[in-house]
């Protein structure tokens, strides 16, 4: 119902307007529908859902270098006997990671899991690595330096321990850099 | 691996300077610097816990630049990696030293001597000592990370967490220790 500017408006199409407006709105407000009971349903809108816990990025950071390691590996039987010790780093990282989540969310399915000693997402799976031994190495090197630069900027904010977790992750993957250069 | 002797010397060298004019010294000539110049951080105040770890670290970088030098009586043959380790153990004492001056507190002066866990006869045991000194640093640069909810201050120690495990590892690669590389260094 689209009226010119300045055009006054009916108090009869003012009142059917409102009307349609107000019947919608009680409807997303209740949530009842029409041939539904009196009993208001569940409310499914969270206003104030939980801070998601940084570690969770740094975590799923590592699962992914774990997965292209274990992949380099297979692929590059060449730099193998160099990348198995990264790799074994790398899933210490993830370890204790996982253990630090479980710690501060002793509920957390996921969490539960790694308390268990189950894995809380599989390490392994199809990745695709560069075709030769020279862009294996440089790729395993790029993903260093990038968690090293997340685990560094991690530690700005993070409580005193994880602090620490964080800086000595950030500088063994360093060290990945410089035994890879 | 390294205790100061008891008695530290009046007037012995480690008072603060000005540092960071050079990069800080990688393990080895080949891979690239991992952190940027010990420049010095602004000054302010440290909170106790903070001071302690700080001072702490001091007198591991002190212990670290004497004890290059007993290294490098006898690793004639990685004289370049011992010279650049170093001088980036140099410039970070400096850098500390002034942190802690800035702050209002006192910087410990260095010990005429140390004690090492090593008796250091040859290359071999030179070789063994380098590591130990840089597995000192890297606990003590910890320490201060988790000493402290000062970002700047974190990020300052963080730098001498991360040089000291890539000396570590380009020592253990020098020697052949495999693995080179530790997942948690600093971490005992």
């Amino acid at each position: 119902m689209a009226t010119a500017p300045g055009t006054p408006i009916s108090r009869r199409a003012l009142l059917v307007g409102a009307g349609s407006f107000g019947a919608g709105a009680l409807l997303v407000v209740s949530g009842c529908s029409y041939f539904g009971s009196n009993e208001p349903a569940a409310p499914t809108i969270d206003l104030a859902p939980t801070a998601l816990d940084p570690i969770n990025g740094l975590i799923a950071t590592t699962r992914l270098h774990l997965l292209r390691l274990n992949a380099a590996i297979a692929a590059d039987a060449t730099d193998a006997p160099r990348l198995t010790p990264l790799r074994d780093d790398r899933q210490a990282h993830l370890t204790a990671l996982e253990a630090e989540y479980a710690r501060l969310h002793p509920t957390d399915p996921s969490a539960t899991a790694v308390a268990t000693g189950a894995p809380a997402a599989p390490t392994t799976g199809a990745v695709t690595v560069p075709d030769s031994p020279e862009g294996v190495v440089s790729a395993v090197r790029g993903d260093a330096a990038t968690a090293q630069v997340q685990f560094t900027d991690a530690i700005s904010a993070a409580s005193r321990y994880r602090a620490a977790l964080f800086g000595s992750i950030a500088a063994s993957l360093a060290s990945h850099r410089a035994v890879l250069a | 691996m390294t205790s100061p002797t008891p008695t530290p010397p009046a007037g012995a060298s480690g008072t603060p300077s000005a540092s960071g004019s050079t990069a800080p010294a990688g393990a080895s000539g080949s891979p690239s610097p991992v952190t940027a110049a010990p420049t010095t951080p602004p000054p302010g105040p440290l909170t106790p816990d903070a001071l302690a770890a700080l001072q702490s670290a001091l007198s591991a970088e002190q212990a670290a630049v004497w004890a290059y030098g007993l290294v490098a009586a006898y690793a004639r043959d990685q004289a370049a990696m011992v010279a650049e380790a170093r001088s980036g153990h140099l410039l970070r004492r400096d850098a500390t030293s002034a942190r802690i001056v800035a702050s209002g507190a006192t910087a410990p002066e260095p010990a005429a001597a140390y004690q090492v866990s090593v008796a250091v006869t040859d290359p071999g045991s030179a070789l063994m000592l380098a590591q130990d000194i840089e597995t000192d640093a890297a606990a003590a640069w910890r320490v201060v990370i988790g000493s402290t909810d000062d970002a700047e201050l974190r990020g300052f120690a963080l730098s001498g967490l991360s040089d000291a495990a890539v000396r570590l590892a380009m020592w253990k690669q020098v020697v052949g220790t495999s693995p080179a590389t530790v997942p948690f260094p600093g971490q005992s």
